[in-house]
């Protein structure tokens, strides 16, 4: 019955990353749910969860400097 | 090195989730970015992550909420706090603390209604 487990673990693991979306929510985690599903599957390939934030703070930085500099570019 | 091949194919989505919404960075940024990135991710000091300072860090959180009454934001997050530790994935600790590191002043700026 491999199909009918595999499609019960997708819901779980559905069920999960909804759980965690909600959480990162209420802590104002700024994630959305494909990004989370990323991360998640980061750390479950190892990815210590300081360096991944870090990273993550980094990228959104340069993608807010990014967007300043289009907006300069454009205005 | 299929497990780097993997590291690498995550980041990459990581990179275009994350600065696609501001407009395609040129190559060789992106580039750079990656490199970055994933030196990050294989060479760092940090500690492994702590569950039981986890679950103090959320306890404390949720005690705040209640502190500045905001009962229902506590009772919303203790929900799905303890629903997350039922459902018992392998990475819980370290997806909360991921997700603690990057909370930004959620007193002030988490809704209920979001």
């Amino acid at each position: 019955m491999p199909p009918a487990e595999s499609s019960k673990d997708i819901q779980q693991v559905r069920q999960i990353i909804d759980v965690f979306h909600e959480i990162s929510t209420l802590l104002n985690a700024n994630l959305d749910r494909h990004t989370l599903s990323i991360c998640i599957s980061l750390i479950e390939n190892g990815v210590n969860p300081e360096a991944l934030a870090t990273v993550i703070k980094e990228l959104k930085r340069d993608g807010e400097e990014t967007m300043r500099q289009v907006e300069q570019n454009e205005g | 090195m299929a497990h780097l091949a993997k590291l690498g194919g995550l980041t990459d989505e990581l990179l275009t989730s994350l600065t696609s919404k501001s407009s395609k960075t040129e190559a060789a940024k992106s580039n750079a970015q990656k490199e970055s990135a994933l030196r990050a991710f294989r060479y760092n000091n940090y500690a492994r992550t702590n569950q039981f300072d986890v679950a103090s860090q959320l306890e404390g959180l949720e005690e705040k909420f209640r502190v500045y009454n905001e009962d229902p934001l506590a009772d919303a997050l203790k929900e799905r706090v303890d629903k997350v530790m039922k459902l018992q994935s392998k990475w819980t600790p370290e997806i909360l603390h991921l997700l603690l590191e990057l909370s930004d002043r959620p007193l002030q700026n988490s809704k209920l209604e979001d």
